[in-house]
């Protein structure tokens, strides 16, 4: 992804840079707003990240008329976690905001929550038994309960529900899951698998072991 | 009921009783004092005719000549020498008169009781229908007349006319004044209105500004001094606003660059690195709370507006969405999808917040957050965590400001959170309790 980063603070800049740079996304920064709208109407981006308070161009502004030219993800950068500066972000035209201090880690992973709902529709939803998985929003519903599961767990339930009943091998998991240069091994499905039987203790639900083979979810009634 | 309404109704009303009876006296007076008597003149002229009538009809039949002088508009009494009394025309109200007067006027001298018919405050000679009131003479017959107008029979329509117009005057006069009082009064009402709504910290609407009168000018300033207490408050947000984010700034570049040096290096210098982010971390969350805990000391929250629970909760939730990924903890929630409080939405989320970040350092990685919320009889939102749970004395201490458990002095938290969460609870009149072992968990139940 091309992200476009407008923050005054190079510093910050730097750090998110790298971090962005590392996961593979392409940065383009402006340390200013006008600079920043400069740089989104000359050139094709996929993500804007903005912070609130910028020399120039608001940030807020500089927002409002990002979402106006353009439909990507927008995340805005505050220092408070005042629900005020949330709820103009959110009338600017935000689809997220990140409350300083944040590790870039945590910024990327916002990001990626914000442009999975860009990327899928807001029917990506399928049902196995009384479970219901979310795939826009990441949340499994089950008999009014809504689970806020951790990405991984959710992607490895959803692949399970996805065909019940069907045996996945872990490494298959893996690939499908962590991806072909996940460094961990098998064990860590195992893990996953324990919490998801340790969370979804249903009658109607029962992830199967399947010896020396993998794993199946299996949906009763 | 003393309202400003009713004062001035009250008030009107009197001061048109008040002018009222000063006019009735004023006017008493003056008819006392110049038209009674050119009144009873009128009524002495007639008297007069009727005494020259007499002289110049020898064979006159007197009980004619009195009914047809009464037919005229006139009410009399005639006492013959046998002192029989005999009325003509309209009944008097009171039909007493002392033997020594009708004597005295069977002498000769003529009774001026219309004349010197005496004063009296708010009542005007000129209705008084007594006997008492009249003009007396004697006729050659020996007859002694009482004569006086017969007033219903002269102008009673005029009296009606009158009577129908002063009432018509005060009824109306009255329903003027009620009507004016309300237009009146209501800019007080507004104003008072916009007062409540400043205090609110909302804009005061409908302001008669445009009056050029006092309230206009009233207005006009409370206008201005609404407008510059937002401008105040603005300026103390912004104020708040920079300073924080010239606070938070560096410290996002500390937390990042620390735990950078910590991914990069190993053993002691590791451990520093790790030090160093959460030293920095907490002196961030410090500094956020102590200038949220100045708002509140400050600005006591307006607790107005209607919160969706699952919706704020679940804010919250995806703002920790990281740190719960990192440790792998999943949040599971059981809230009915209409539950709605009274609050402030920002002091709500931080309260969520609080709670479960304390609830997120407490648990083991993989652990469950559950989050319910039940409705009977008021709204309790209880956060139950698989955590390392607390001992007695930490329970005791939970809400203290800048008190932190022994198990989470090493780790994160400032001590400010739960006695931040506990004094938003008691703006909302409700109070937090605690279930906790060591080991199993704690459950914040939070009673709204």
């Amino acid at each position: 992804m091309r992200i476009l980063i407008v923050e005054d603070d190079p510093s910050i800049l730097r750090l998110v840079k790298e971090t962005f740079e590392d996961a593979g996304h392409e940065l383009l920064t402006a340390t200013d707003g006008n600079t920043g709208e400069e740089c989104f109407t000359t050139q094709p981006i996929d993500a804007a990240i903005v912070d609130i308070m910028l020399p120039g161009l608001d940030g807020r502004e500089l927002c409002r008329r990002l979402k106006a030219t353009l439909d990507i993800p927008v995340i805005l950068l505050t220092a408070l976690d005042e629900w005020e500066d949330k709820r103009q972000g959110f009338e600017h035209g935000a689809d997220d905001y990140v409350t300083k201090p944040f590790i870039p880690e945590e910024l990327l992973f916002r990001l990626q929550a914000v442009s999975r709902r860009y990327q899928r529709s807001a029917a990506s939803q399928i049902q196995a038994g009384p479970l219901r998985l979310d795939l826009r929003e990441y949340e499994v519903t089950l008999e009014g309960q809504l689970f806020y599961l951790p990405k991984k767990e959710f992607e490895l339930l959803f692949q399970l529900a996805s065909f019940p009943g069907r045996v996945y091998r872990r490494e298959e998991l893996i690939e499908l899951i962590w991806g072909f240069d996940f460094e961990g091994d098998e064990r860590t499905v195992d893990v996953h698998i324990k919490r998801l039987r340790n969370r979804f203790d249903h009658p109607a639900l029962t992830i199967r072991t399947v010896r020396g083979v993998g794993y199946a979810l299996e949906v009763n009634g | 009921m003393k309202t400003l309404y009713t004062r001035i109704i009250v008030t009107m009303f009197l001061i048109l009783l008040l002018s009222g009876a000063i006019s009735l006296l004023i006017s008493n007076v003056a008819y006392y004092t110049w038209w009674q008597p050119s009144y009873s003149e009128k009524t002495e002229r007639v008297a007069k005719m009727a005494e020259s009538y007499v002289e110049n009809h020898t064979d006159l039949d007197y009980d004619a000549f009195y009914t047809f002088l009464a037919a005229t508009g006139y009410q009399l009494v005639v006492v013959d020498s046998a002192d029989e009394r005999r009325r003509f025309g309209g009944a008097f109200r009171d039909e007493t008169i002392s033997d020594a007067v009708i004597q005295s006027v069977r002498n000769g001298a003529p009774y001026q009781g219309m004349r010197d018919f005496p004063f009296h405050l708010f009542l005007l000679g000129l209705f008084d229908n007594e006997l008492t009131n009249t003009y007396g003479f004697t006729l050659e017959n020996g007859d002694v007349i009482f004569i006086r107008p017969d007033l219903s029979a002269q102008i009673r329509e005029l009296h009606l006319f009158v009577g129908l117009f002063f009432a018509l005057v005060t009824l109306l006069a009255f329903g003027l004044i009620a009507i004016s009082t309300r237009s009146l009064v209501r800019p007080l009402q507004t104003l008072t209105k916009a007062t409540t709504s400043v205090a609110m910290r909302k804009a005061p609407e409908h302001l008669p500004v445009e009056r050029q009168d006092e309230i206009g000018t009233l207005a006009r300033q409370f206008q201005h001094m609404s407008n510059e207490i937002d401008r105040t408050e603005a300026r103390q947000r912004r104020f708040v606003s920079n300073v924080s984010h010239e606070f938070q700034s560096p410290l996002t570049s500390l937390v990042g660059y620390a735990e950078k040096l910590a991914d990069g290096t190993k053993g002691e210098s590791k451990e520093y690195a790790r030090v160093i982010e959460q030293e920095t971390k907490r002196l961030s969350q410090l500094t956020k709370q102590l200038l949220l805990l100045s708002r509140l000391d400050e600005n006591p929250p307006i607790l107005e507006t209607n919160v969706n629970v699952l919706q704020s909760v679940s804010e919250v939730i995806q703002m920790n969405a990281f740190i719960l990924d990192q440790k792998g903890i999943a949040v599971v929630t059981d809230i009915p999808q209409d539950v709605v409080l009274k609050s402030d939405p920002v002091l709500l989320a931080q309260v969520w917040n609080n709670v479960l970040v304390n609830a997120i350092h407490a648990s083991r990685d993989g652990g469950t957050i559950h989050i319910t919320c039940t409705v009977d009889p008021g709204v309790v939102i209880s956060v139950t965590d698989e955590g390392i749970g607390m001992d007695d004395e930490t329970k005791e201490h939970l809400f203290d400001r800048f008190y932190r458990g022994d198990t989470a002095r090493t780790s994160q938290g400032t001590g400010l959170g739960l006695a931040i969460t506990s004094d938003i609870i008691d703006l909302h009149g409700g109070n937090i309790t605690v279930e906790s072992s060591l080991g199993i968990g704690t459950t914040i139940h939070l009673h709204f």
